[in-house]
């Protein structure tokens, strides 16, 4: 008896923080969800521009815009690289998810650019790299993500001829919506690049673009606001302001439909 | 003629206690209590098989895992201990701990073929029984177990080169009425506390691309909650442990946790005799 009440003679002090040091241990575990870019605001400014334009507004707007061509197949270019690195990655984390599993944490991708030749040659050191972290929560991967790329060399088309990409410096992509682990990636995607965007030599400086069904669209500031920009067919370049889409073709005045 | 039957099952009564009771104090059960062997005493199964070194601290390892090369290319090493207190009387506690290694080779034949990570089990409890007065024991312990996978750097680009691992948080209440000599019921019941999310850091490298994840999984569905009703025999020689019921299943020996009710099986026999004195 005596060495019973001996057992139980513990300090409550003592007690309490092994207690709390118990909990501690046993609610962690779980993996760290890493920060993501936020990009609401640039994709507010895509879905609904604010400027109020009219023809010779839209007009002027479109002669200072850069060569959309180009940028078109910068953007492209990137989205390529994407598409199947960004599926490689959720379906390789695939096979540790089930309905009942929930699944949190990060993906690194360290992608070895190609270059702009139609052999790839995957060595960093002459193409350059792209790093990127997407962020897994509660089994999807999250829409938005950043990295770095460093003198990225890429393919890109224009005009039927193949030009060099090159992407460098910070990145921040959306890819439309949250990818459950195992899914494909619907294409979309909007890109925000603090850095240098270089096609065919041409360099652009913290740019943006958003490609959605194999469409470009470019955001262009104006004092009255934002307007988007997007490439048409049969030479049609479409301005969308605050009231609407001005259509504008070479050589004749914007009109708004 | 009342008197005399009355008087007789007391006596029958006083006696079968009075078994129950030196059974219990010669050949306790050690599964799930703070009873360790006899010193000398070694006790061996084919699910466990373990030796009193001294009369409170025995040590002992699963077979089972031993013998795995002709299914798991590998066998699988495992130890396990406990000791309790020296004193007598009707209150006993204990610790114990136990460690398996888990090669690789045994890894890729029970998941992915192609995974080359080896795991490191090790297992913690502690034990306290209380021995009343009339034949029952109540034994009440804590649980932990954790599960380290470790990759080899040496691997094919595309098998896991990270680690992986868990750790699981239990307590249980074992309840042993022996009605004679040989037999008793038992009752057993665990509570799962907590169950991490399984760590897994991994790395692969196809082509231009090289994905390196830092993530964790967790069930949604975890269950907490087993509830095992048996039967204990203890011959002179011979003992057997088994019971029947219904919840979270614990991996034998890994202490890991299911994530759904089962039914569970619990069994454990063995043969004594005596190495030493």
């Amino acid at each position: 008896m005596q060495l019973e009440l001996r057992f139980w003679r513990v300090k409550p002090s003592l007690l309490i923080g092994c207690l709390a040091a118990l909990s501690a241990v046993a609610c962690g575990g779980a993996a760290d969800i890493p920060d993501t870019p936020d990009l609401r605001g640039l994709i507010r400014d895509y879905e609904a521009p604010t400027a109020s334009l009219d023809a010779t507004s839209a007009a002027q707007t479109l002669h200072g815009a850069p060569a959309l061509d180009e940028l078109s197949t910068g953007f492209l270019a990137a989205q390529n690289v994407l598409d199947s690195d960004v599926n490689q990655a959720s379906k390789t984390s695939s096979g540790s998810t089930g309905s009942r599993i929930r699944l949190q944490g990060s993906i690194g991708l360290q992608i070895r650019c190609p270059g702009e030749a139609s052999q790839p040659n995957l060595d960093e050191s002459v193409n350059g790299s792209i790093s990127i972290t997407l962020a897994i929560a509660d089994t999807k991967i999250r829409r938005s993500f950043g990295g770095d790329a460093k003198h990225c060399a890429l393919q890109g088309t224009r005009a039927g001829r193949t030009v060099r990409v090159e992407l460098d410096g910070q990145v921040a992509f959306d890819l439309g919506n949250d990818i459950g682990i195992g899914q494909r990636w619907s294409g979309k995607l909007l890109a925000s690049l603090p850095g240098t965007l270089t096609v065919d030599g041409h360099e652009f400086r913290s740019i943006s673009g958003l490609l959605s069904d194999g469409v470009f669209q470019y955001l262009v500031n104006v004092d009255s606001g934002t307007v988007v920009l997007q490439l048409g067919g049969d030479d049609v370049i479409t301005v969308r302001d605050g009231n609407g889409t001005w259509f504008c073709r070479e050589g004749e005045p914007c009109a708004m439909q | 003629m009342r008197n005399a039957v009355s008087l007789a099952a007391c006596a029958l009564l006083l006696a079968w206690g009075a078994t129950a009771r030196a059974q219990q104090l010669e050949n306790p059960r050690t599964d799930y209590t703070a009873y360790t062997r006899q010193k000398g005493k070694l006790t061996v199964g084919l699910l466990k098989t373990d030796l009193g070194i001294i009369d409170e601290i025995t040590i002992g390892t699963y077979p089972l895992p031993w013998f795995a090369f002709p299914v798991l290319k590998s066998t699988i090493p495992n130890v396990y201990a406990k000791a309790r207190t020296p004193w007598k009387g009707p209150f006993t506690a204990a610790v114990g701990g136990s460690f398996m290694f888990i090669d690789g080779k045994a890894i890729a034949q029970l998941a992915n073929k192609s995974a080359s990570a080896s795991a490191v089990s090790t297992t913690a409890e502690f034990d306290a029984s209380y021995r009343f007065d009339f034949p029952l024991t109540l034994s009440l312990g804590f649980d932990y177990a954790h599960l380290r996978a470790v990759g080899s750097k040496n691997d094919e680009a595309t098998s896991i080169e990270g680690a992986s691992s868990g750790h699981t948080y239990s307590v249980r209440a074992l309840g042993e009425w022996r009605l004679s000599r040989v037999f008793a019921l038992s009752l057993l019941f665990r509570y799962l506390i907590y169950q991490s999310p399984i760590e897994i850091d991994s790395s692969s490298t196809d082509g231009a691309l090289t994905v390196t994840s830092n993530l964790s999984a967790e069930s949604t569905i975890q269950k907490h909650f087993t509830l095992v009703p048996g039967v204990s025999f203890e011959w002179e020689r011979w003992e057997l442990n088994a019971g029947v019921g219904y919840g979270v299943f614990y991996l034998p020996a890994l202490g890991l946790a299911s994530a759904k009710s089962w039914p569970v099986a619990d069994l454990a026999f063995g043969y004594r005799f005596d190495v030493y004195h």
